[in-house]
């Protein structure tokens, strides 16, 4: 049984930024089409958002195994934060960059609990669906193109205590003209998927009770809230199944008419990653890098 | 509590060190978090296959 936090505090909902930070992480390099359309949606409802993310703005995470190189990372981070919002105040921008806008719940959770307590923020820290979810009255009339969709949400037990993600998200896709979310209690545990892949069978797991609770409901769009579960995901289309896999940003853009592809999820399902990734992109990527850090990712067999 | 219990599980996985430098090493008592040595060099890899180079300029 999930635990259901309250609804965002008034400060958040309260929060009008004109201009932020959207801090997307590290992995989410793998969506760039996400980090596009959260651009554009935050945009349409009146934030200009700069994204930042990638190893030179890491939290930590990635190193956790090392405390003090995890530290290093994340005071580096937050000495940028604090230099961009310095930066900003001192140009008189309308709006400032005083907000940090999160997207990844490692990242957000590092910085309440690591990041922020040890080098003091400048700057407020939001999560995208904290700041949409406050937004939803200037979201809810650019939705106007019908989703035809029965949608489960994959959902997890472990960032909702700190983002209520679990509400927020059902929130905003419930403005989609068409769309009917339906309900299961599955939750899968953890934060997200990625910390699962580190215990054996849990991944799995969790996947196999995924489908269970897509079939009990009859749903035909599963929606990733987070990246990493949507790299994992993914991979639940193959063999014909009876579903698509989406992130609840696509379904916005969708109902927005924001054109995008997830070109993630059409490479690792694909006969021929390599092929379906094209010789254009793989002469960007590098044909050694390719081969050594993206290819083995995207043949990886699916876990359920 | 969730940051207690974050800190807990970095000490039991060792990622703290030992509190005593004299002391001798303490195995970790759960299995470490799984690292890889290569997540930078990925990351730029799908950051190039998935963004504009003028996008990578910007965001990266």
């Amino acid at each position: 049984m999930a635990v259901t936090p309250p609804p965002p505090t008034a400060a958040a909902a309260a929060a009008a930024p004109r201009r932020v930070v959207f801090w997307y992480g590290c992995n989410m390099a793998r969506h760039g089409e996400i980090v596009r359309l959260v651009t554009r949606i935050l945009d349409a409802v009146g934030v200009a958002a700069a994204p930042v993310g990638g190893p030179a703005y890491c939290c930590g995470s990635p190193q956790e195994g090392n405390a003090r190189i995890a530290g290093a990372m994340g005071q580096r981070t937050m000495q940028k934060f604090n230099a961009a919002t310095a930066a900003a105040a001192g140009s008189g921008e309308d709006g400032g960059n005083g907000t940090v806008v999160t997207w990844c719940p490692s990242c957000h959770m590092n910085m309440d609990d690591l990041m922020a307590p040890v080098t003091e923020p400048a700057f407020e820290t939001l999560h995208v669906t904290e700041l949409l979810h406050a937004r939803r009255d200037r979201l809810a009339p650019l939705l106007t193109r019908p989703v035809a969709a029965r949608v489960l949400l994959h959902a997890h037990h472990g960032f909702n205590g700190r983002v209520a993600v679990n509400s927020l998200v059902p929130d905003l896709l419930r403005l989609i003209p068409g769309l009917a979310l339906v309900e299961h209690p599955y939750r899968a545990p953890g934060h997200m998927c990625a910390p699962l892949a580190g215990v054996p069978g849990a991944l799995a797991a969790a996947q196999q009770a995924t489908l269970a609770a897509i079939a009990e409901t009859a749903a035909d769009t599963l929606a990733t809230v987070f990246h990493s579960c949507h790299r994992e995901a993914v991979s639940l289309e193959r063999g014909g199944r009876p579903f698509r896999v989406v992130n609840w940003v696509h379904l916005l853009a969708e109902a927005m008419g924001l054109p995008y592809t997830d070109d993630y999820k059409a490479w690792r399902n694909a006969a021929d990653p390599r092929a379906a990734v094209g010789a254009a992109r793989l002469e960007a990527a590098g044909e050694a890098a390719f081969t050594r850090l993206v290819e083995p990712e995207l043949r990886r067999p699916p876990p359920a | 509590m969730a940051t207690i219990m974050r800190l807990t599980g970095m000490r039991l996985r060792g990622a703290l060190g030992d509190g005593d430098p004299a002391a001798p090493p303490t195995p970790p008592r759960l299995p470490p978090r799984r690292h890889d040595p290569n997540w930078s060099a990925r990351v730029k890899a799908f950051a190039r296959l998935t963004m504009t180079e003028e996008e990578q300029a910007r965001w990266l």
